[in-house]
């Protein structure tokens, strides 16, 4: 039996490894790419559906590339409150960032170098919190926020939204702290350091990754936040953009080009802050390490 | 300036059982000395230092500095400085912040310390590198930046956690006269940590070697090598290790006493008498020990298990019914392996040992004492 009689295998392994390396490469980039079209093909939808003219949405066969570009819905969805609820969506993703980064930070330094009783337990119980999903908090939520007087308010959306992204946030920035030799603190205390000193000069600054994977996180979270604030929030003037674009949905139609116009406005923030912050993630990495 | 400690015991609490890391251990270190603590890992000696430095706190005794009572005082407030294994450079930081930053936490201003900050790496030749982070430098220079940033502030003692395991033998000798050379000029007292006993030897005017949280043996470098109090520091302190091998007691009249050992004995003078038959442990530098090709010309017969290569000299290990005998002094180049050979040694070369407690009996006679030659076979 000669040459042809060989397994596929057989003959993937008579290649030269430089050959095979190659082709291993190609596969992976296929592989990459098939996974980056599966993502950014919805995207590329919404953006292109929303530049078509509402004619021109329900037309067969529906062009790839829209032929008639017109911001004509865009002007249409200037038209309603967005402007208002893009404000109250930064206000709402701004609040839950900062009380779940500065929370997270704190509690996550207090797990890790603080002697608490049962605190592994108690780190671990946290986690358990993460669980709940949002629908079967914010009923009580509702109930609880409207005794306490906090109902319709963004503050009180920030608290509520924040029970959610802390869980996992203060857990992650437990475990990144326990990265962060305890030797740096040390020295730094018998340099002359105070307590807090240390923490704040030096354990922080090497904390910044762990910090800005938590601030990501929780902004993708508080941004995209539909189930608690459309409990909490009753009156239209407080409504965020996820709440709005649903308004878009009319008992008769959907306003598929409206719709589409106000995602992409709701979309493009989340890459600017993404984006913004990437280049502080690799700064930290390199820091961390020496 | 000077360290005491005073009765230092410090117990862990792990889990439910309590784990004795110190036990009462007592020293003074005198000021401008360099002392070093040496032990196998988890003797306690790291902890004693933690304890010195105020990163434990003792569960009793008590730390003095120049006679002052801080115990109870947090560490930033001891005036000390430290040394980790792991140098604890901050990564955030460039070499000139990270020497500084002693300086900046006590609130000199900026030029000032910039200024004293280039002077001492000026002093650990490292003026070229102020401007690069931790991340970028070679090992060495790791090092040289974390003395500098130890000395910057004039502390009133310097304290060194293992500082040179990571490095390379020859970058340890180099850091070695550094850390020497900055300790006579800072002129306060420093304490050194090592499990190498060799780099004690070397670097130390007093040792401590320590074992189970307890002090074995203290002294300088030539008393414990010359005449170490018990076994344990006998076996720690050289290398390769004091050979040990027991015998025992026979009457030799008045103070003086037989020591039996495989058939050959010794007339050796004990102030404190001990009992006819008590056991002792005989103990011998492989320094002073040849192997000699005839079984029958030492004084002691056995196999000759292997011979390496140390240094400028060779190790034989030799197989003895009572164990092994390592010898170094070895003056014959004929040595076959797994021939049959003797070992041989000065009876005034020897240690004796209690066999019980390990505690010291008796050390070599001094040379001058030696009033006749004895024959070295």
């Amino acid at each position: 039996m000669s040459s042809d009689a060989a397994t596929p295998m057989e003959f993937w392994y008579r290649l030269p490894y430089s050959q095979r390396e190659k082709y291993y490469n190609w596969a992976l980039n296929l592989v990459l790419s098939i996974g980056l079209v599966l993502i950014l093909f919805p995207i590329y939808w919404m953006v292109a559906t929303s530049l078509m003219s509402p004619e021109g949405l329900f037309s067969l066969p529906n062009p790839l590339v829209p032929t008639d570009v017109t911001l004509e819905t865009y002007r249409s969805v200037l038209e309603t409150d967005v402007l208002l609820w893009y404000r109250n969506t930064i206000f709402l993703a701004a609040g839950v960032v900062g009380l779940t980064t500065v929370a997270a930070t704190l509690g996550g330094y207090g797990l890790a170098r603080l002697d608490i009783p049962f605190k592994k337990t108690f780190a671990r119980v946290i986690l358990f919190g993460y669980m709940f999903p949002p629908i079967l908090l914010s009923i009580p939520m509702f109930i609880f926020w409207r005794q306490i007087g906090i109902i319709n308010s963004l503050p009180g959306v920030i608290i509520a939204q924040t029970a959610t992204t802390l869980p996992f946030s203060l857990w992650l920035m437990w475990q990144f702290f326990q990265t962060v030799p305890y030797s740096y603190e040390e020295s730094a205390r018998i340099i002359g350091c105070s307590r807090f000193q240390a923490f704040y000069e030096i354990a922080l600054p090497l904390a910044k990754p762990g910090m800005i994977a938590v601030a990501i996180f929780s902004f993708a979270i508080a941004w995209g936040a539909y189930t608690i604030p459309t409990v909490l929030l009753t009156s239209n003037s407080k409504w965020v953009l996820t709440l709005g674009l649903y308004s878009f949905t009319q008992q008769e139609s959907v306003l598929w080009g409206q719709i589409m116009a106000a995602s992409t406005m709701l979309v493009l923030p989340t890459f600017a802050f993404v984006y913004y912050l990437q280049k502080y993630i690799l700064r930290g990495f390199r820091a961390t390490r020496i | 300036m000077t360290v005491e400690v005073k009765s230092l015991t410090k117990i862990y609490q792990v889990g439910s059982s309590e784990e004795l890391a110190v036990d009462s251990i007592d020293f003074e270190i005198g000021a401008n000395e360099f002392f070093t603590l040496v032990g196998p890992s988890g003797c306690g000696k790291s902890t004693t230092l933690r304890c010195i430095a105020g990163l434990e706190t003792p569960t009793s005794g008590q730390i003095l500095v120049d006679g002052e009572d801080v115990t109870q005082t947090a560490p930033n407030n001891r005036g000390l400085a430290m040394m980790f294994q792991d140098i604890a450079l901050y990564p955030h930081m460039n070499v000139v912040e990270n020497i500084a930053y002693p300086l900046k936490v006590r609130g000199v201003d900026k030029t000032e310390r910039q200024e004293r900050a280039r002077e001492v790496a000026e002093l650990m030749q490292i003026p070229e590198l102020l401007n690069k982070y931790p991340g970028e430098l070679s090992g060495g220079q790791r090092q040289r930046t974390a003395i500098a940033r130890t000395i910057v502030y004039n502390p009133s003692a310097l304290l060194m956690d293992e500082p040179l395991s990571d490095l390379d033998a020859q970058l340890k000798v180099e850091i070695r006269k550094e850390i020497q050379r900055i300790h006579e000029r800072a002129g306060v007292p420093t304490i050194y940590v090592t499990h190498d006993q060799s780099e004690a030897l070397s670097m130390s005017d007093r040792i401590a070697v320590m074992n189970d949280g307890h002090v074995m043996g203290i002294g300088s470098p030539d008393e414990l090598y010359e005449s170490p109090e018990n076994t344990f520091v006998a076996a720690f302190i050289g290398n390769p290790s004091i050979n040990l091998v027991p015998a025992t007691l026979g009457d030799g009249g008045g103070d003086r006493v037989t020591v039996d050992l495989g058939g050959e004995a010794t007339e050796r003078e004990l102030t404190e008498g001990r009992p006819v038959g008590t056991d002792v442990e005989v103990g011998i530098r492989p320094e002073r020990v040849d192997v000699l090709p005839d079984p029958d010309a030492g004084k002691l017969t056995g196999t000759l298990e292997l011979i390496e290569r140390i240094g400028d000299r060779r190790l034989a290990t030799v197989d003895i019914d009572d164990g092994e005998i390592r010898a170094l002094n070895l003056s014959t180049d004929t040595l076959a392996e797994g021939s049959t050979v003797s070992v041989a040694f000065d009876w005034a070369d020897v240690h004796l040992f209690d066999g019980e407690s390990g505690e010291a009996l008796a050390h070599p006679i001094a040379d001058v004492q030696r009033n006749e030659p004895t024959e070295s076979v």
